[in-house]
This record gives structure tokens, sequence and C-alpha cells, in this order.
């Protein structure tokens, strides 16, 4: 367990981004590489391709944070894990927690 | 391209390769089919990620080293691709030479069609040439079936690309401003076995004109400026005088091309009918 903990870690520490917009597209629920590919585009303006998304997702799976579910012809949907949900928590309001910070400073610093 | 994107995933590793090869290639397929990415562009990044996966497997102190030879390795093979897609565009993009002159010499008294230039010059003034296509003025050997043989022919500047104006048999060259090109000019009368034709209406089509009451000889000499072929036909009448023009066939305002047959109702007195 322990293990996989550290994994998991390391795993999202290695390629933050990534991993946050794909655990963030699954949060909605189930999708396939192509709608993966559309949300996060649509929601972080950020263009992933195959190889990138298939390295992402398979270090995630790897990980336990996504599971694959049965393929629909040419199709193949993953979904997030109860695990997943709860490292993207942490990480969102980690991430929060320095935004907060960050902001409030430029505030300060502006005159 | 499809195998561009194959050799793309063999940078990944076997195990990796048969857990997820499917998926990416689909992936990959689905995002080219809707125009998101290239061949080109998805098989860079699957050789991109499939390096970088190879790379996780090799052991900390060994990967300088490995960095360096997949490097090695990336580079020949992106120029390997390069070349090949370079060649393909090549081949696809020679141009074609067309040839272009006047008609060589024959010696045994008849030229081949292959000798004969693509583009054959003809005079189209005292001091210019244009240039044909030769379909319009030979046929291939062995076939006497040429659907342009014979029809009015474009004629091209020296650069073969250049409209500049028609030639055909009967009224030799006209140009641009004087013949618009109507590619599918529709003849309103006669010529049943040629409903439809390539030639330019204005060149070579006419509408019969207003001859009612006019004399014959002023008819005659009017339709045959025209080049049209005349029939004339005595009909008893009263008026106009004898001698006039009491009606045509095709009537006034009709289409005719040139050299069609035009039916002239001249007026002759009853009495010499009768008689």
């Amino acid at each position: 367990m322990s293990n996989t903990w550290r994994v998991t870690s390391e795993g999202i520490r290695g390629s933050s981004d990534r991993s946050i917009l794909v655990l963030t597209s699954l949060a909605e629920g189930p999708k396939h590489g192509y709608a993966l590919v559309k949300d996060i585009e649509s929601f972080a303006g950020i263009k992933m391709g195959p190889g990138t998304l298939y390295g992402t997702l398979a270090k995630l799976e790897e990980a336990g944070l996504v599971e694959a579910l049965p393929s629909d012809e040419r199709r193949h949907p993953y979904r997030i894990t109860p695990r997943g949900l709860e490292q993207l928590r942490h990480r969102l309001l980690a991430s929060e927690r320095v935004a907060r910070l960050g902001l409030a400073r430029i505030e300060r610093m502006t005159p | 391209m499809n195998w561009l994107l194959g050799v793309a995933l063999h940078c990944y590793p076997p195990s990796w390769r048969e857990r997820y090869g499917n998926e990416v290639l689909d992936l990959a397929n689905e995002l080219i089919e809707h125009g998101d990415t290239t061949a080109v562009g998805a098989s860079m990044g699957l050789a991109i990620g499939g390096t970088a996966a190879r790379l996780r497997q090799v052991p900390q102190h060994h990967r300088a080293v490995a960095v360096i030879t997949v490097s090695i390795v990336t580079v020949a093979l992106s120029v390997s691709i390069f070349l090949r897609v370079d060649s393909r565009v090549d081949t696809v993009q020679t141009p074609v030479i067309e040839t272009s002159g006047g008609l060589p010499y024959a010696q045994s008294g008849r030229l081949t069609y292959s000798e004969i230039p693509q583009y054959i010059a003809v005079d189209i003034s005292a001091h210019r040439v244009g240039y044909v296509p030769r379909p319009y003025l030979y046929a291939p050997d062995h076939s006497s079936n040429s659907t342009l043989l014979g029809t009015v022919a474009p004629v091209y500047a020296k650069n073969l690309r250049t409209l500049i104006g028609y030639w055909s048999a009967n009224v030799g060259f006209s140009t641009q401003e004087t013949s618009v090109l109507e590619p599918d000019c529709q003849v309103p009368y006669g010529v049943a076995a040629r409903s439809r034709s390539s030639m330019p209406c204005d060149l070579s089509s006419i509408h019969v004109p207003d001859l009612f009451g006019m004399s014959t000889p002023e008819a005659v000499g009017l339709l045959s400026g025209l080049g049209m072929q005349l029939h004339l036909v005595d009909v008893p009448t009263l008026f106009p005088e004898s001698g006039h023009v009491v009606s045509t066939s095709p009537i006034r305002g009709a289409t005719l091309i040139t050299g069609q047959v035009i039916t002239i109702d001249i007026g002759v007195p009853l009495r010499s009918m009768s008689a």
C-alpha cells in the first residue's frame, strides 16, 4: 500500500499538469481518449497528443488513480477511481492554497 | 501514413505496446480523421512518448548513455522519414513537360501522333503564332474517333496557359474578344445530329434578318455575305410586289450556323404561277 502511494505521489509530481488535467476531466465522468482530448482542450486550452495522453493514462492506471472500462469498438473509456478522486482533491486544495497566497502577495505588491 | 504511426509505436517498450498500442493507434487515427492532428505530428508525439517510456525503464546510472544513443537513433529516424516523405512529394509534383512547336518534316510522308507536338503552332497574324492543343487537329494513331477533332480549337499564348482566341478550319483565327467561348452552346435550330456544340455561338451562328419586302438581289447578297446557303422558292402573292421576299424559313430571328441552308420565298404574280 505504501509503495502504491509512493508511486502515486511521484506520478503526479512528475507530470503534475497533465495528470491533474486528465483527472479533472475524468471527475466529470468516464471518457474515452478522443473525448478526453477535446474536453481538456475546452477547459484548459491544451491539446494533448495521443502519445502524451496515453503516457499519462498509463501512469495513472499503474498508480490506481484511473481504470479502464470495457471497450466500445474502437473507443476505450476510462474512469477515475475513488483513490484518484481523493488525490485530485488533495492536489487541487494544495494548488488553491498556493494560488490564494500568491494572489494575496500580488495584491500587497500592487500599488 | 499508417506505417509512420506503426514505426513510431515501436519506440514504446513491448509491454506498453501490448497494453496500450491498439488504443493509442485508434485515438491517433480518430484525431487525424477529425483534422486535429496530422500523421507526422501524431507519429512524432508517439516517438517522443515511446522514447521517454523506454528511458524510464533504464537504470539511473545508465541513463546518460541511453539518452545519447536514443538521440542519435531519433535524429537518424527523423532524417529518413523526412527524406521518404520528401521523395513522395517530389514524385507527385514532378511537372509534366509539354511540347510545342510547328509540325516536323515527315520523311516517310506521314507523321505519327507522338511526333506531333502537344501544342501545334498556328499563324494568327502576319508575325504572330498561337498554339492549338494537338487533339483538335489530329486523331491519335489507329483511332479515327476523336471528339475534339474538327471542332473550334482554343488558341494559347507561348506559355500554353493564356487563352488568346479560337481557331477553326472554316473561320481561321479570331481573338478572344470577338468570340466568347460557350462550352455547351445550345444550337436552337437544325443540325439534328449535333444539337450540342463546343463552338462559340457568336463566332459561327447568325440570326436570320428581317427580309420581308426586300428585293431578291438584296436578300441574296445579304445572306450570302453571312455565309448562308440559299434556296429560292417562288410563291404566288399579291403583296409585296413581285420579285420581293415574302417570307423565310426559318423565320426572322432564328439562329443558324454559318453554311446552313435558308429558304427564301420570293413573290411572283399569281398569273405566272397559274400559267
